[in-house]
């Protein structure tokens, strides 16, 4: 592979890792297109080159934000099966809606989930004895408090992931445009605890199909170690921003992200990306 | 050692060994067999990091959460063996 080549997938995962860890998203919807148009590669070979990005991008990050306790695992593995139901009920429908209407549903529930998130003040309700399993707890490190939180409207926030998996596997675009939402807005988790929980939970969804593109030979396996090394890279600089950024601040950056992945599905729509 | 500190080693192992390799495979003009290991290690590690979850919520008696885990475990192994068929 020419050195500029490897740099540049570098380049590419770097960014996407640095999404991954400072929102939680995989970048797919970057990844995809870019390998496609910059690297002449096919649909199928770059949704395998960006899984295993996403799956490099994610552990790095978990790495970190577990061990932080940013990452909460035990909400992560339960909106997990949540969302892959939601995802398995998204493929069967899928074959009888047509794509430009499933998008457009996608994109309203991006800028729905931005606009909410400018306009409303993050709302985060303190533990009380009765909370039980739901009760968990950080340290920020922007300001050294630590955080502590109730998980609140589980049923809500579970059905809400059940839908962003639908969605997810219908458009082929990932949930962490939802999830966090649905964990900051519906859940009242913290922001960073959200975006450091979808980025964990992301790895662990991107497994199940980078491993079958993996054995069934798929995968371009030198574009696919050029972008894991940068996207380990990138999520570690990431982590290093997102632990340093305050919630507000983090909350405002996501919404301008979610409004740019809204323009680019809906130019993917267009048939113009 | 705490289920959060296990489960962050087992991804830090997995990604420290996947990307040695990786490196080591892209240096080594492409050199496939370790670049094949590589990329394998480092696509594994999410699932070991969640089935040390679900260790650790045993050993902490955790039941509820334990179940969650072993579900996630099921349905990811099952989910890819099934894609693979």
């Amino acid at each position: 592979m020419e050195i500029v080549i490897l740099l540049c997938l570098i380049a590419l995962g770097a960014g996407a890792g640095i999404m991954g860890a400072l929102f939680g998203l995989g970048g797919g919807v970057i990844f995809v297109p870019v390998l496609m148009i910059a690297f002449g590669m096919g649909p199928a070979e770059a949704a395998a080159v960006s899984l295993v990005g996403i799956v490099a991008g994610s552990v790095g990050a978990s790495s970190i934000f577990v061990e932080k306790g940013l990452a909460n695992v035990r909400l992560g593995l339960l909106l997990e099966v949540t969302t892959t139901i939601g995802a398995i009920a998204g493929a069967l429908i899928a074959a009888y809606l047509d794509e430009w209407i499933l998008s457009l549903v996608f994109c309203a529930v991006m800028i729905y989930s931005a606009i909410r998130m400018v306009l409303s003040p993050e709302k985060v309700v303190e533990p009380t004895k009765s909370s039980g399993r739901m009760s968990f707890e950080y340290r920020d490190e922007k300001n050294g408090d630590a955080i502590q939180y109730e998980v609140q409207n589980v049923k809500g926030g579970s059905v809400a992931c059940v839908f962003a998996g639908m969605l997810s596997s219908m458009t082929g675009v990932g949930g962490g445009a939802i999830k966090v939402p649905v964990m900051n807005l519906i859940m009242h988790v913290p922001m960073k605890a959200a975006s450091s929980t979808s980025s964990y939970m992301i790895g662990i969804t991107a497994f199940s199909g980078a491993i079958t593109y993996f054995f069934s030979g798929q995968l371009d396996l030198a574009f696919a170690g050029g972008v894991a090394i940068g996207a380990f890279a990138g999520a570690i600089a990431g982590t290093f921003l997102a632990r340093r950024l305050s919630t507000g601040h983090l909350r405002r950056y996501f919404s301008v992200v979610l409004i740019i992945m809204a323009a680019l599905v809906l130019l993917r729509v267009g048939g113009i990306l | 050692m705490n289920m959060n500190r296990s489960i962050a080693w087992t991804l830090r192992i997995g990604i420290v060994i996947g990307l040695c390799l990786i490196v080591a495979g892209v240096l080594l003009e492409e050199n496939d067999p370790i670049l094949y290991w590589g990329l394998l290690i480092l696509i594994c590690s999410p699932l070991f990091g969640v089935i040390v979850a679900f260790i650790g919520l045993v050993s902490e008696k955790d039941w509820f959460w334990a179940a969650i885990a072993a579900i996630v475990v099921a349905i990811v192994v099952g989910g890819a063996a099934v894609a693979m068929l």
